[in-house]
């Protein structure tokens, strides 16, 4: 068994942890912005929301992998070829990546024509952001990282446990 | 051979897989708990446990096998009996989607990683007795 092995249920957890952390500051940027009706480039803020995708554990073997040409060992009698080993049958298991994207649903208009971003018929274009929604947003995204503490703890047990037989 | 002496009659080997397939299914609950908000994501699941009453349990038939190179007939010997992960299919009556967007259950991923954690402990304890039993044997139990 190799000592990679032991640690990617810690690699899995972490980025568990790094998706639900980017979640987490996507919705305080959509909280801070509910207002905003001017960005760099002159448009209102557009809402950001977290799209997650399973993808293989993150380790270096994995990079690696995808990196080299390697052969594939089905049989253990075979020679490793191209430096990377792996053996056909290895299990599918998958880690999670989170990715930010734009809301591209239509902008809030408020009728306030003092405004200076006001347009000719005196509406202002507010952000695409539902305050309510990153509420429950965010506790959903909470729940979801402690449960992922939850896993890294017990991995953790289990490989102390380990060292104790 | 010494080997095959000491600790092929213990349940050494057995405790071996166990303890390979608690370690996988840990792996695969963390990546169930990883994707709880992944949409579309469908969740895995450690085989191990049904395999083993299969080759322990008398209700399937087995072929003996007295040469290495005979063919496997019916169940598998303990020996070759092996955890893998096995992706869950949806299911025709259930809710395919527990949190919304895909079949993870937070609760039962959480029940069995406590689980899984307690089969580990317990696979631990009885390992270190077996070698605890050997080392008595061969020290001898007198002063």
């Amino acid at each position: 068994m190799k000592i990679e092995k032991i640690f990617a249920s810690f690699n899995i957890s972490a980025m568990g942890l790094s998706a639900q952390r980017k979640r987490m500051t996507a919705i305080a940027e959509n909280i801070a912005n509910v207002e905003t009706t001017r960005t760099e480039n002159g448009t209102p803020y557009k809402r950001k929301i977290v799209v997650m995708r399973a993808s293989p554990e993150g380790s270096f073997q994995v990079a690696l992998r995808n990196e080299t040409i390697g052969l594939k060992i089905t049989d253990e009698k075979h020679f490793s070829v191209g430096g990377v080993e792996f053996f056909e049958d290895e299990a599918p298991i998958s880690g999670v990546r989170a990715e930010i994207v734009e809301d591209d649903s239509p902008e809030r208009l408020v009728y306030n024509p003092e405004h200076p971003d006001a347009d000719e018929n005196g509406y202002v274009h507010m952000p695409n952001v539902n305050i309510i929604v990153e509420m429950v947003d965010m506790i959903s995204a909470t729940r979801a990282y402690e449960a992922n503490v939850t896993a890294f703890n017990a991995s953790k047990n289990i490989a102390k446990d380990a060292l104790e037989i | 051979m010494l080997k095959v002496f000491l600790f092929n009659g213990t349940k050494i080997p057995l405790l071996e897989k166990a303890l390979d397939a608690y370690s996988l299914r840990q792996r695969v609950l963390a990546s169930n708990i990883a994707n709880i908000t992944t949409i579309g994501y469908r969740r895995m699941d450690v085989n191990f446990e049904e395999e083993l009453r299969k080759s322990l349990g008398g209700e399937f038939i087995k072929g003996l096998r007295t040469d290495e190179k005979h063919f496997q007939i019916g169940a598998k010997e303990i020996g070759e009996v092996n955890a893998e992960v096995v992706q869950e299919k949806p299911a025709f009556n259930s809710d395919p989607l527990a949190s919304g967007v895909n079949n993870v259950d937070i609760d039962y991923e959480m029940a069995e990683l406590a689980k899984n954690q307690i089969r580990y402990k317990l696979a631990v304890k009885l390992i270190s007795e077996s070698f605890r039993g050997i080392q008595k044997a061969i020290k001898g139990g007198g002063v």
